[in-house]
């Protein structure tokens, strides 16, 4: 029994034994009944995993800063711990985690950055100089396998991103060769998905294509982030037409791909990379436009709030609020914070997994933010840790104290 | 079947650790024993979005061109400073070479890089040195260090920084 739900009995029951419906001994028995379950909190877990990992950025930064000043000896097996702990956690995923997905891809997205990050390192090192092609087409071959091997879609992800950067630039014969390097893979997908996985590849891959060619077209009169802000919008649009003509299978693929869209359009702009739009461009309206237009179907349909309309109300308030970088921080760090939450109570991996991905993303922007001074930010970050794994030791504390 | 997965799963690791492992071997070894050769650089300060920071040198090396796969035959002027004195499409029989010269970056902390672009700027070259260390072993190279007037350019900015 949860605790808070046994700190209600032990407060009833002792109201009970005043009030004389029963015996201190019946009490004891009834108390007895329902132990105190020791398995900790999820949340606890993650957070516990957030504090590591924001003490471990903090050590790098500080070693950054100090980078310069170690031998080329401790750089090398530096570059080599990160590979060498993803082989490590693979091994053990391999042998005792083998049925579980979320291990399966969390552990192959691992190995697969962590071999980009020793490459990427090592290259570093040494001052060499091969172009950014060559080293992004070295590091995807070697990470092929790895997809296969654990059949990891978030892998594969990075593969395909890869193999699209790198095929621009090479002979024609290369982005074909890559691509039919990854078609069994997609095959092995479709075949064990139902038809509902594959009309919701297709769909996807459809509505890439639209947007993309949206953008396009108002490229010339609206800014970037406006026009995916729009394309996000519209795409919860049709995900509410859809559900109010009753198209329940098809869903999936248009919410899925506004929640893309808009999250990365939250992420780019807490970069301060670009979008200076005015709140009366042709693009700000646009954008409003289309919110307005879900905001009228919602309500017309009178159905009940679901998440889609906190990613139409993140999305409008970065356009209203000619987004700078700290509004669209504070509403990631919200969305991240909520689907945490929500994640962890309602057991929801994929939501537990969003809101971290959408911290760990803002985390990973500010590792990069030049425009503060590198040991600042690995102190800063080392604080936090040290804040958020200490508030995780006292709440553990307490727990186990009061299930004593 | 789960066996002979295992093993591939060890060979895809040793696969992994054995390109960056290759690498610094073959760096690592022309670092400590190569002949150490002084090219006049003058920096610039781009970035590489995986790589990180760097500062983009512009040495002279002779007539430029696409020099891929050609080799670079090396000699030392009056200063000692490191020349290209030819460059040949095979491997020549005699005398210091190195294939694939490109001495375009040198990677150093997002602090440091702009620093030591305005430092470039700021100094006279025609004062002070200003040069690329390479370590060059059997047509092989590796750049030791970037130095102003024989102080490492990390040395010599945190110096300039203290003394304000």
């Amino acid at each position: 029994m949860r605790l808070n739900t046994l700190d209600w009995l032990h407060r009833e029951s002792a109201q009970w034994v005043a009030d004389g419906l029963i015996t201190s001994e019946q009490r004891a028995l009834i108390e007895a009944r329902y132990p105190a379950k020791r398995a900790g909190s999820p949340l606890l877990l993650l957070f516990a995993i957030l504090g590591a990992l924001l003490i471990g950025a903090g050590i790098l930064l500080v070693f950054a800063t100090n980078w310069w000043r170690l031998p080329v000896g401790v750089k090398v097996l530096l570059a080599f711990l990160p590979l060498v702990s993803a082989q490590l956690l693979c091994l053990y995923i391999w042998v005792y985690k083998n049925q579980s997905v979320p291990f399966r891809e969390g552990g192959a997205l691992f190995l697969s950055l962590a071999f980009f990050a020793a490459v990427a390192l090592i290259e570093q090192i040494f001052h060499q100089s091969s172009s950014l092609d060559a080293y992004v087409l070295r590091c995807i071959l070697f990470t092929l396998p790895g997809l296969y091997l654990f059949r990891a879609k978030a892998a594969m992800a990075i593969y395909v991103a890869g193999a699209i950067f790198v095929g621009w630039s090479q002979p024609e014969w290369v982005p074909v060769a890559l691509t039919a390097a990854v078609l069994p893979f997609f095959w092995l997908e479709l075949r064990a998905s139902s038809a509902k996985g594959v009309v919701n590849y297709l769909l996807l891959l459809l509505s890439t294509l639209l947007s993309g060619t949206l953008l396009q077209s108002m490229q010339d009169w609206a800014d970037p982030a406006e026009v995916a802000l729009t394309c996000g919008l519209a795409l919860l649009l049709l995900d509410a037409l859809l559900r109010r003509f009753g198209r329940i299978y098809l869903f999936s693929a248009a919410k899925r791909l506004a929640i893309l869209c808009i999250t990365a359009t939250l992420l780019l702009t807490s970069l301060d990379v670009f979008y200076v739009g005015s709140a009366y461009s042709a693009g700000t309206l646009c954008a409003v436009g289309v919110a307005a237009a879900y905001a009228a179907l919602r309500y017309l349909g009178r159905w009940p709030l679901f998440s889609s309309d906190l990613f139409a109300l993140s999305a409008v308030v970065l356009v209203l609020s000619r987004s700078t970088g700290v509004v669209a921080s504070l509403l990631v760090t919200a969305l991240g914070i909520y689907y945490v939450v929500l994640g962890s109570r309602t057991l929801a991996l994929s939501k537990l997994n969003y809101g971290m991905g959408l911290i760990i993303s803002l985390i990973a922007i500010r590792f990069f933010d030049s425009r503060i001074d590198l040991l600042i930010r690995g102190v800063v970050f080392i604080l936090l840790g040290v804040a958020l794994l200490g508030v995780n030791l006292y709440i553990s504390h307490e727990r186990r104290r009061r299930s004593a | 079947m789960k066996k002979r997965s295992a093993y591939l799963l060890l060979g895809y690791f040793i696969l992994q650790l054995a390109l960056p492992g290759q690498l610094v071997c073959r760096h690592y070894h022309t670092l400590r024993t190569g002949e150490s050769y002084k090219f006049q650089v003058r920096p610039y300060d781009p970035y590489d979005p995986f790589r990180g920071r760097y500062v983009a040198l512009m040495p002279d090396l002779g007539p430029q061109g696409d020099r891929r796969g050609e080799y670079a035959l090396l000699g030392r002027d009056a200063d000692g400073y490191a020349v290209v004195t030819g460059w040949r499409d095979e491997r020549p029989a005699e005398g210091p070479y190195v294939k694939d010269l490109q001495l375009d970056r040198y990677y150093m902390n997002e602090k440091m890089a702009p620093q030591a672009e305005r430092l470039s700027f700021d100094l006279d070259l025609e004062q002070n040195a200003f040069y690329l260390l390479v370590k060059v072993r059997q047509g092989r190279y590796v750049i030791a260090g970037l130095y102003v007037n024989d102080t490492p350019i990390e040395q010599y900015l945190v110096n300039a920084d203290l003394n304000g």
